[in-house]
């Protein structure tokens, strides 16, 4: 009796354990949310979920192999731990790791829990109730190159007397382990105890800037030279032997175009990098045994720009990179350093003739550091300069105190590009498309961006045109997303005009002749209200972030209490990188059409549809309904179409200028770069986890330095 | 044993000593004198250079704070100077206010908002002549413009009235600013 209750609580016991395991069976396990798919499902092992680690490590970004039959060691990148099967902790070479449980195989699989793993790799790791997944996120380093075979043994884990003996059996038991185990079994097992093996190769991704990481089991030495025609990178690894070789299955990847692996010479590895362009590299050595590449991007090309009251320098990279700006006296100057960037152009310099910039000069300040120094007539403030990087590079502004004189002025002060980079990039841009049109030569190309802003009309071609004359004109908004606000409406009047006239019905009749002309010339063109009617300003901005849209104008009519002041004025704010191109575009242009009083742009931190706006954003006062004679001017319906050509023209502006400038916001990207960017981050490839390993800076410098 | 219960005795002894050491000091240091004031800056328009320019005008401390309501009277009662202008509309009138840490809630009139001019450049003067004299006031970071007690877009449709504000150097006469106090 006693023994039939006993069995029936056991087959309980041993029911409740399977529906336990069944229920995590059903557990997903997402890497920046693209599912692992895992050889066997997790296990609880002592409380704690863990994972077969034998074949994660080229998704995770770790190697990983066994020293015995029962010792194994995981390599994370930043430390190598061993560990041993049925113990609780791993040896690293800085501290001993607590797993929480022990370390078990299930199904010939190794198992270890996963927040420990996740520690060690410097991943994220949450748990997702709604979808029973767990979600790991972070930069990933791609492992290639990595064995769970006996070549693979540290030697200082197993004496080399006793490799011939421990290796025979791996411990893993899939189909193409077996092959390899076989492979490698072919008598060649006894190699020179003084050379030291390679372990593993990682490619690493920070930004879009990409490294190739050697790692061996002990002291080596990297021997690199790169070479053209085509471009490789050669990286000589002496006193190493190398695992037999295995095929990487290396698929392209930004620069990295193919990884090739052979044993050079009985005791030098050869490492080719095919690279898609020539560019310079930097070799980091991360510890005795760990060498990282760093491979540079490229400057393409520099665009200077004077833009109403500011000067804009585009440095055009062919990926992301971090600059760092330094305010210098005596003589003024910015001086600006991308990091792990390479200038293929020659070193340059040019004196330019601007109120604020004097001359600029660039050059190859160290192997990985791309210098430009920016001489300027006056000391600014760190205030005064914005410096915003992307993946197409970096832009920097400077704010000039708006003078009269600056103020109307707008031309490309300077421009200094690759034509071969330039048609590269181009292409680059275009990969992946059904792109069969043939292409324009590589001149026509370089020079595409200068010639721009020449065919954008000018305020004194345009006179005594109607907006549909000039919209049938406008070049560059085609397809573009613009949002057109007319300010306030129905009980909201807005200022108060002469001779009865509401603000509300000026801005309706300006923004619907703007309207007119965008659908003339072919924009997608959306009104936050086209009638007199109260929108509130909440729609108003949510408009345009739900139309996702390229430009977003708002059109007001300006009154003060002083009765006397008069003149254009643009507000904008830093909600976006373009926002203040979009701004001074506007300014320019309307100022021009009109003839008035230029009151320049201005940032308005304060203003609603500034603040909830996450578009480029600028908000027009065309003038000012109280002062005398433009509270007259601007009843007449001729002189409210011409503030609507100015808007026009600044628009087609704003859009010239983003194509000369050769920056290319996220809204200005094709579908096809939008796809590769969301691809990049399902990779892991963009993002700012931690970097793991090398010490380098990441960060935006500004300071000024002392008198 | 006795020995112990004489050290507890001891430890006790000093806390309790400690204790009353620091409440004395902390209460010495928050009592003030009877009749302090405090200088603030009241803004006002000035046409012929479109600023804000500054009054200042003396208040008192009552109970540690200064009463806001005072200090919008002040502002509300116009310049001294002729050459400045009061840049909010007629007929405001502020219904009650409250500090929310530091954090000014100011309750206006409806005239606040329906006698407004427009104007982004207007609806910035009134809008900043109010929030930087609030800011000049000791302890008051930022100020909260309600109007008939409901929370609005903004007065005239522009400045965003929906989160606090924070004192604005920008429309402030360079020479002048926030050093009044």
């Amino acid at each position: 009796m006693k023994s039939r209750i006993f069995l029936v609580f056991f087959v309980l016991l041993l029911g409740f354990l399977a529906v336990n395991q069944a229920a995590y069976a059903a557990i997903t396990l997402y890497l920046n949310d693209v599912e692992v798919d895992m050889p066997a499902a997790p296990r609880i092992i002592a409380g704690r979920v863990t994972v077969p680690v034998d074949f994660l490590g080229d998704r995770l970004g770790y190697a990983f192999g066994w020293s015995t039959e029962t010792t194994f060691w995981l390599d994370t990148g930043t430390d190598v731990y061993t560990g041993k099967i049925g113990s609780w902790s791993l040896d690293g070479s800085q501290r001993e790791i607590n797993l929480g449980a022990p370390a078990e195989v299930h199904d010939g699989y190794l198992y270890l829990p996963l927040p420990v793993l996740a520690d060690l790799l410097g991943l994220q790791l949450s748990w997702d109730t709604a979808n029973r997944a767990l979600r790991l996120t972070g930069v990933v380093r791609q492992v290639f190159a990595v064995h769970s075979t006996e070549s693979d043994i540290p030697s200082d884990e197993v004496p080399v007397g006793a490799v011939g003996a421990a290796l025979g059996k791996p411990y893993t038991h899939t189909a193409s382990d077996a092959s390899t185990e076989s492979k490698s079994d072919g008598g060649e097992t006894v190699v020179d105890p003084s050379l030291a093996r390679i372990r593993a190769i990682a490619l690493v991704r920070e930004n879009t800037r990409q490294s190739l990481e050697v790692v061996a089991d002990r002291d080596i030495e990297l021997n690199i030279s790169l070479l053209q025609e085509p471009p490789r990178l050669v990286i000589d690894i002496s006193k190493a032997v190398m695992p037999p070789a295995e095929n990487l299955n290396f698929s392209p990847q930004g620069l990295i175009k193919n990884l090739r692996l052979s044993q050079f010479q009985p005791d030098v590895v050869r490492i080719v990098v095919d690279l898609g362009r020539i560019t310079g590299y930097q070799v980091e050595q991360l510890s005795n045994n760990r060498f990282a590449v760093h491979l540079n991007e490229v400057v393409a090309g520099i665009n200077i720009v004077r833009e109403g009251g500011a000067v804009i320098v585009s440095i055009r990279t062919t990926g992301e990179v971090q600059p760092e700006t330094l305010l210098l006296r005596e003589p003024n100057r910015l001086v600006v350093d991308l990091h792990g960037t390479t200038l293929i152009m020659p070193a340059t310099s040019a004196s330019l003739s601007d109120p604020l910039l004097r001359g600029v000069r660039v050059s190859q300040f160290q192997p990985h550091i791309v210098r430009t120094v920016l001489e300027l007539e006056k000391l600014l403030t760190p205030e005064q300069v914005t410096v915003v990087s992307s993946k197409d590079g970096t832009e920097i502004l400077l704010a000039d105190e708006v003078s009269e004189e600056v103020n109307s002025v707008s031309h490309t002060l300077w421009t200094y590009t690759d034509p071969e980079l330039t048609f590269e990039v181009f292409q680059a841009e275009q990969e992946g498309t059904s792109f069969d049109e043939p292409t324009e030569s590589h001149a026509e190309m370089a020079s595409i961006g200068i010639e721009d802003l020449a065919k954008t009309l000018s305020p004194q071609t345009v006179r005594g045109m109607t907006v549909e004359e000039v919209g049938a004109q406008l070049k560059y908004v085609k397809n573009k997303v613009i949002v057109i606000d007319p300010g306030h409406g129905g009980i909201e009047v807005g200022a108060a005009g002469r001779q009865g006239v509401w603000e509300k019905d000026l801005n309706l009749d300006v923004a619907l002749a703007v309207e007119r002309g965008l659908r003339r010339a072919g924009a997608d063109v959306h009104m936050t209200r086209s009638a007199d009617v109260l929108v509130s300003l909440h729609d108003r901005a949510e408009c345009a972030n739900a139309k996702k849209a390229d430009a977003f104008i708002s059109i007001h009519f300006n009154a003060s209490y002083f009765k006397q002041a008069k003149g254009t004025e643009t507000l904008f704010r830093h909600n976006h990188v373009f926002s203040q191109l979009l701004a001074a575009s506007l300014q320019r242009m309307l100022v021009d059409v009109l003839e008035t009083v230029d009151r320049g742009i201005k940032v308005r931190e304060d203003l609603y549809i500034l603040r909830h706006s996450q578009v480029p954003t600028a908000l027009v006062e065309v003038g000012f309904l109280d002062h005398e004679e433009e509270g007259v001017r601007f009843l007449e319906p001729a002189e409210r179409e011409k503030a609507a050509v100015g808007i026009l023209l600044g628009i087609d502006r704003f859009f010239a200028r983003m194509e000369a400038g050769g920056m290319s916001s996220a809204a200005d990207m094709d579908a096809e770069a939008d796809t590769q960017l969301e691809q990049a981050e399902v990779n892991g490839q963009v993002g700012n986890g931690p970097a793991h390993g090398n010490g380098r800076e990441a960060s935006t410098v500004e300071e000024q330095e002392g008198p | 044993m006795k020995k112990r219960t004489i050290v507890y005795g001891a430890v006790v002894l000093g806390v309790c000593a400690v204790l009353v050491g620091v409440w004395l000091w902390t209460r010495e240091s928050t009592v003030v004198g009877p009749a302090r004031t405090v200088t603030v800056s009241l803004y006002f328009g000035l046409a012929s250079n479109e600023t804000l320019v500054t009054e200042t005008r003396v208040v008192e401390v009552v109970d540690e704070t200064v009463d806001i309501g005072k200090v919008i009277e002040l502002l509300l009662e116009g310049p001294r100077d002729p050459r400045y202008v009061r840049v909010i509309p007629q007929g405001v009138r502020l219904l009650d206010w409250h500090l929310e840490g530091k954090v000014a809630v100011l309750n206006f009139s409806r005239e606040l908002a329906e006698r407004h001019p427009g104007g982004s450049f207007a609806e910035l003067q009134t809008v900043f002549s109010i929030v930087n004299t609030v800011t000049s006031i000791p302890g008051v970071e930022a100020v909260r413009i309600l109007v008939e007690g409901e929370e609005v877009e903004s007065l005239a449709g522009h400045v965003d009235l929906t989160e606090p504000l924070d004192y604005s150097p920008e429309l402030v006469q360079p020479s002048q600013g926030q050093s009044a106090e």
